[in-house]
């Protein structure tokens, strides 16, 4: 399974990897325009053919097909209709702190299928706080947060793969 | 049983054994041992509990006729020799779980090589919550401390060299036919017998401590009903009973030289001992699930890091990171 770090788009329940190799679909064949649905999530994906080269920066506007509503930190109801949301950029906030993963392994939110998970987002953590488990064959790495802050976004579901230095939460460290 | 009696416990284990066949005095005894006189036949009560072969010799003192297979820490250091692993070695009678007692030594700066071992465990741990079976004087439950210099990318590759410890330990004792199941159970007959657990600490690219704990069934004569169909011990496999303390001073001396090698290659001997004896590396059946999802697929080998190559059925190259991997029927 090849996984790239992406810029995080609207929250769904389509991995980024996903994402990422839908985009990458696209561009490749030279399409305006792309559209998908899976599990009640439908993406569509614009090409600006002028920059080419920045493909994540494209446009990608999220439609959930579901009237659940999502938790989101972007203000905007993203709707169909919608104008383009703005990508959080949090590699420039530097009030935002991305916990990344060490190695390359998979991402357990809580220590055993039985319990909670370690944090959610809207969690006040402390430096050297558990936020998850990345195993590897058997090798378990609890990851601890290096800053105090909230946690504003969750990367990875639970038992998906994770790739070396793939972001696994974001962190605000002032509020 | 406290702290203070495993320890006399231990030292009086030693002296026996330094003076095996000889008659060792109840003055001599309650020196080194820093007890009264009279007290001395107390503690030769104690050791005989514990299957200590001690005969009484009047008014002269005690003969060891045959010492107990104890994991205590003077004994398992006469397995040593001059290795680095076992140097410090804490023992206990009962435990919760050696890897959660190691992670606490660990953090407080528990050197490298430093060693826990338990005759009992109460909540030995295996993945992701799961129980280890940890039957009283039957197993190995040991945990060693190690401090690699390896980048953690690396670090799974410690649970492979694991494997081959054991492996080479028991070979080493009483060759007999073997096989790992991906990463790192060691299985004859068909069954598991030893359960490899480790854990990591890191930061900023360096490893700060690994735990890694080994649950080995060695003189099992039964398995709960739960167990049994999957499950087995050395005793089970060859018909005999096996010495615990031999066993452990193999798999920590084997331990110790296939770490260093892997700070010396980034473990490209160990990947490729790991292959030769596995039949799982390569052009294996097998099922892999993971999360409550399964595919099934054919291996394909292990790439630089350790992690298994699965062909999909569909054709598809998969690397399995994680989850159980079990031979397809």
């Amino acid at each position: 399974m090849s996984k790239k770090s992406t810029k995080p788009g609207e929250s769904t329940s389509m991995d980024m990897g996903e994402m990422q190799r839908l985009i990458d679909l696209g561009e490749k064949n030279g399409l305006a325009e792309l559209e998908v649905e899976k599990s009640g999530v439908r993406v569509r994906i614009k090409y600006t053919r002028d920059n080419p080269m920045a493909p994540a920066a494209s446009p990608a506007t999220l439609v959930h097909a579901s009237s659940t509503p999502v938790a989101s930190s972007a203000s905007q109801p993203a709707t169909a209709a919608a104008p383009p949301v703005e990508t959080p950029s949090w590699e420039e906030d530097k009030d935002v702190f991305l916990v990344k993963s060490p190695i390359v392994g998979t991402f357990y939110g809580a220590a055993d299928p039985q319990s909670p998970p370690f944090v959610k987002v809207g969690d006040r953590v402390k430096v050297g706080q558990v936020l998850c488990i990345v195993e590897a064959m058997k090798l378990m790495n609890e990851i601890e947060s290096d800053v105090a802050g909230e946690i504003i976004k969750v990367f990875v579901q639970n038992a998906q793969p994770v790739e070396y230095s793939e972001n696994l939460f974001a962190i605000r460290t002032h509020s | 049983m406290d702290e203070v009696t495993v320890r006399k416990i231990d030292k009086l284990l030693n002296l026996l054994a330094d003076h095996a066949t000889l008659v060792v005095s109840g003055e001599k005894i309650a020196r080194e041992l820093g007890v009264s006189r009279s007290s001395v036949w107390n503690w030769i009560e104690k050791l005989r509990a514990l299957g200590c072969e001690i005969e009484g010799v009047q008014t002269t003192g005690y003969r060891l006729k045959k010492l107990p297979d104890l994991l205590s820490p003077q004994l398992v250091r006469r397995e040593l020799a001059n290795s680095n692993f076992g140097k410090t070695i804490h023992h206990f009678f009962e435990i919760d779980s050696t890897n959660k007692y190691a992670v606490k030594l660990a953090m407080e700066e528990a050197a490298e090589g430093t060693v826990i071992l338990a005759e009992e465990q109460t909540a030995g741990l295996g993945r992701l919550g799961r129980a280890w079976y940890s039957e009283p004087l039957k197993g190995i439950y040991c945990t060693v401390i190690l401090r690699p210099s390896l980048p953690p990318a690396k670090a799974p590759l410690i649970n492979l060299a694991a494997a081959l410890a054991v492996h080479d330990a028991v070979q080493r004792i009483n060759p007999l036919k073997m096989d790992i199941r991906w990463p790192n159970d060691l299985i004859a007959d068909g069954k598991k017998f030893c359960g490899i657990l480790a854990e990591m600490n890191q930061e900023l690219g360096r490893i700060h401590w690994v735990t890694l704990g080994f649950g080995i069934n060695v003189n099992h004569t039964k398995f709960p009903a739960e167990l049994a169909e999957i499950a087995t011990s050395l005793r089970l496999v060859t018909g005999k009973n096996w010495s615990r303390l031999e066993l452990t001073g193999q798999i920590l001396k084997a331990l110790e030289s296939s770490i260093r090698s892997m700070e010396r290659d980034s473990g490209r001997e160990v990947i490729r001992r790991w292959s030769a004896i596995s039949s799982f590396a390569d052009r294996k059946p097998v099922v892999i699930t993971l999360d409550g999802a399964s595919y099934r697929g054919v291996t394909a080998g292990l790439d630089e890091n350790g992690f298994l190559k699965v062909q999909r059925d569909d054709g598809s190259l998969e690397t399995v990171y994680t989850g159980s991997v079990r031979e397809a029927h």
